[in-house]
């Protein structure tokens, strides 16, 4: 029966000689397992293709959404955690895959006559998963994703003559927006893969052509072995290799929640994707002017060889210990990216940040004498600044932390200004104005404002010796910040858009430390006295107390989200510290908010993104497939054993 | 497809039929292993039905005795990743602080809203003519069953209602 339905489609459709054509080769030398890393790379693109359509179920392409719709997939859709697993997974597999593909090719010299094409074909297979790699990235409208974003963008405006434009258009504007992430979104889910589609067929049936090159000793190629099953059964072997590997990493190592992208957040250093961190590494040794070597220069050289290869090695030479020259170049330029990829890896956040402000440093220290400063710093402490505004992690949180003034861009004029009349900048501002302050003292405090090296040293002030005996304390005003348990003295009011945020703990502390650790303590452990309260002492969050704590994290966030937002006053005759409004007063934005609920629940034990609906658990999933995979190994290795006897 | 192989010699022919039958098992298993979470990742959400929840509908204190009034309820209904408030006018008839009775704004005949004649002292549904008592019973007109009532809530001076549809046309109230 089966038979006749076969023969009934080829008499229609050819599918018995297209199998024919795909299966039937003899393989020179017989099949390997170096062989599989073009199937593999192939099976690697199946799966990309298969978890991206099911992605494309949830996902949504804007700005407002993309964010929440990943997570929404990831936390409460069974197996979102396996789909995005995977195709997170799958795109790093791609990239390493790929490149070793590439390298087995080049050893084995398989790029020579007649096969020149094929090389080209997976060269420009290559480029496009590489432009995959980037645009994906910047899919679910991350703070990762976002950054590597913003920079790739700014590497490609580095570009002589044409940069600005190309960077225009591949945003879709002047600056990153909704248009950016529908360009990147339809180059990622159409135009990318529908080109990639078309190459890989070129690239296969380029293949079948030529067929597989084999051992470069005569000798060994008189054994010859069948692609099918020969080979395919080693390219199966390695796929379920490759398959358990993607399962393993998505179960045990998931792609992390970065956060809500947040352009305004300037305590984000970005990162570029593992995959260009070489280059990002590169760009260091090209400061300047020279800058436009790294960006455009390097990776033009790379491609250029690349593409060139088949015709710059021309001889029929393919053992690689003969071809003395193009080995080891091929091969140190690979060590040279590897190196590049692994210090780009390991370079701290502070480096990038560190060189960003020592060159404005040095600007500004021509300006202001050290004397100036000197006396800037004692203005700080003795006209109360320090009692609301924190500098080098000492000082009040009523306003915003001033260690960073030289990062944020301040100029002395605008510091001078935002001083004498904060409203000026901020009309709902709730500073003080220091209108009384003489010229040389304005200069005195800006100049220590914009000199943050001078500050870390010996006469730090200590606002626990001036707050209580300053009487100016209560005009200028008190450090206030602070949490409340007490719900009834909270604002009834309801959580904010931040409580289903799906924040970033690991941010989230970043921000923590800035804002919140000066009442509620390092790593919220609390303790911090607050007289005229009820109780005497800031609340803990770590352990918070149990009327807000929620085993479910988005209650839990909720819970914690109505004081951040609104504020709270403690209980008792009149409480010194009082919680702060954060989301009211705009003291924080809706996305840092949630990075620091997300802190606040990782240390009570809850993860924000904790998977609400599996399908399956992770570990158990992982295991089951693993036990069927050996089972079935073992099975038969049974047969084959006893097959082989009889 | 077997027909495809090589066929030389017997023992040439049990490895390569042995060969072919595991790597078609392994890669069929493999697709069974990841095609089941697929489809559920697909289906299983669909057939979720959405949560509602109590909400505000106002203080009692706010709501004259005796004759019904319209209430504004604003459900907050999550819509996947879509945190939604939906506004909706109901229906309340206060007896008492403690017995508030709350109708859907739904005609359950076809989907009408309905309003309330104060003259007549009764529900009418503009749309077919179905008239309702003041209890919701059904007076006269095609309405199959009686006006639907939505569970309250009461927590201090304040009113909850939990926002819910139920099927038009049948004589069973049935929770949609």
């Amino acid at each position: 029966m089966s038979k006749k339905v076969w023969y009934w489609i080829n008499e229609r459709i050819p599918l018995s000689s297209i199998l024919r054509m795909g299966m039937d080769e003899e393989i020179p030398g017989g099949s390997r397992f170096s062989y599989a890393l073009g199937s593999a790379t192939l099976l690697v693109f199946l799966i990309q293709l298969i978890t991206g359509v099911l992605e494309l179920f949830y996902y949504a392409p804007t700005v407002d959404h993309a964010y929440d719709s990943i997570n929404f997939l990831r936390v409460e859709v069974p197996f979102g955690w396996l789909i995005h697993g995977l195709h997170y997974w799958g795109a790093t597999a791609m990239i390493v895959i790929v490149s070793l593909h590439m390298l087995r090719v080049f050893i084995w010299g398989a790029y020579k006559n007649p096969r020149q094409l094929t090389w080209i074909l997976g060269v420009i297979l290559f480029l496009l998963a590489l432009g995959m790699s980037f645009t994906g990235a910047a899919l679910p409208w991350d703070q990762r994703g976002y950054w590597a974003a913003q920079v790739g963008t700014n590497i490609g405006g580095t570009f002589p003559f044409i940069g600005n434009f190309i960077k225009q258009v591949i945003r879709g504007g002047s600056s990153m927006g909704q248009l950016t992430l529908s360009r990147f979104f339809i180059l990622h889910v159409a135009v990318i893969p529908g080109i990639i589609v078309m190459f890989i067929i070129l690239h296969l049936v380029a293949f079948r052509k030529h067929g597989s090159v084999g051992p470069w000793e005569e000798e060994k190629r008189n054994v010859t072995g069948q692609f099918w099953p020969d080979q395919i059964f080693k390219d199966v072997l390695v796929a379920i290799i490759i398959l358990l590997a993607l399962v393993a990493l998505s179960t045990f190592s998931p792609p992390p929640f970065s956060g809500p992208a947040d352009p305004m957040d300037s305590s984000y250093v970005p990162k570029p994707e593992w995959n260009f961190l070489f280059l990002y590494q590169a760009l260091k040794f090209f400061p300047g002017v020279l800058e436009v070597i790294g960006t455009v220069g390097i990776p033009t050289v790379l491609v250029l060889l690349l593409l060139l290869l088949p015709f710059i090695d021309k001889n029929k030479i393919r053992n690689p210990f003969k071809r003395l020259i193009v080995v080891p170049t091929g091969l140190l330029i690979v060590m040279a990216v590897i190196i590049l990829t692994i210090a780009g890896y390991l370079s701290g956040e502070s480096t990038a940040v560190k060189q960003k402000s020592n060159s404005k440093e040095v600007l500004h220290k021509e300006n202001f004498s050290s004397n100036d400063i000197r006396l800037g710093k004692q203005l700080f402490t003795s006209i109360g600044c320090i009692g609301c505004h924190s500098i080098m992690g000492t000082g009040g949180t009523v306003g915003p932390d001033l260690s960073n003034e030289v990062q944020k861009g301040r100029t002395k004029e605008w510091l001078i200004a935002q001083i004498q009349n904060s409203k000026s900048h901020n009309p709902t501002s709730i500073m003080p104005p220091f209108s009384f302050l003489k010229v040389a003292q304005l200069n005195q405090l800006v100049a220590f404002l914009l000199t943050p090296s001078n500050m870390g040293s010996g006469s730090a002030p200590q606002i626990a010796s001036t707050q209580p005996s300053n009487s100016n304390a209560n005009t200028v005003a008190i450090p206030d910040t602070a949490s409340q348990s007490k719900v009834d003295s909270v604002n009834l009011q309801s959580a904010g858009l931040a409580a289903s945020i799906l924040g970033s703990a690991e941010h989230g502390k970043v921000l923590f430390d800035k804002n919140c650790i000066a009442c509620h303590g390092k790593n919220g452990i609390g303790k911090i006295a607050n007289p005229g309260s009820a109780t005497g002492v800031v609340p803990a969050l770590n352990p918070i107390s149990q009327r807000l704590y929620n085993k479910d994290p988005e209650i839990f966030s909720k819970n914690i989200d109505i004081i951040i937002q609104h504020g709270a006053v403690p209980k008792g005759a009149n409480p010194a510290l009082k919680m702060e409004a954060f989301g009211d007063q705009q003291a924080l934005s809706q996305q840092q908010i949630s990075d620091i609920e997300a802190y606040i629940l990782s240390m009570n034990g809850i993860e924000r993104g904790m998977i609400k609906d599996p399908g399956m658990e992770p570990v158990s999933f992982f295991t089951l497939i693993a036990v069927v995979f050996a089972g079935i190994g073992l099975i038969f290795l049974v047969v084959w054993n006893v097959k082989k006897k009889k | 497809m077997k027909e495809e192989g090589g066929l030389k010699g017997s023992s040439q022919f049990s490895r390569r039929g042995f060969l072919k039958i595991f790597s078609v098992s392994l890669a069929s298993i493999s697709g069974l292993l990841l095609g089941i979470p697929a489809l559920d990742a697909i289906i299983s959400p669909a057939l979720k039905s959405r949560l509602t929840s109590f909400s505000k509908a106002g203080k009692i204190g706010n709501i004259p005795e005796g004759s019904p009034v319209r209430l504004t309820v604003a459900s907050s209904a999550k819509d996947a990743y879509l945190n939604d408030t939906e506004m909706h006018n109901v229906w309340a008839i206060k007896k008492s602080n403690s017995d508030i009775e709350v109708f859907s704004p739904i005609c359950p005949h076809l989907g009408c809203s309905y309003n309330w004649d104060p003259q007549k002292s009764q529900f009418e549904c503009p749309c077919h003519g179905s008239v309702f008592a003041e209890n919701g019973k059904v007076i006269s007109g095609p309405a199959p069953r009686s006006l639907d009532t939505l569970p309250t809530k009461i927590e201090g001076d304040e009113l909850y209602v939990e926002w819910e549809k139920f099927q038009l046309g049948i004589n069973k109230k049935v929770k949609i």
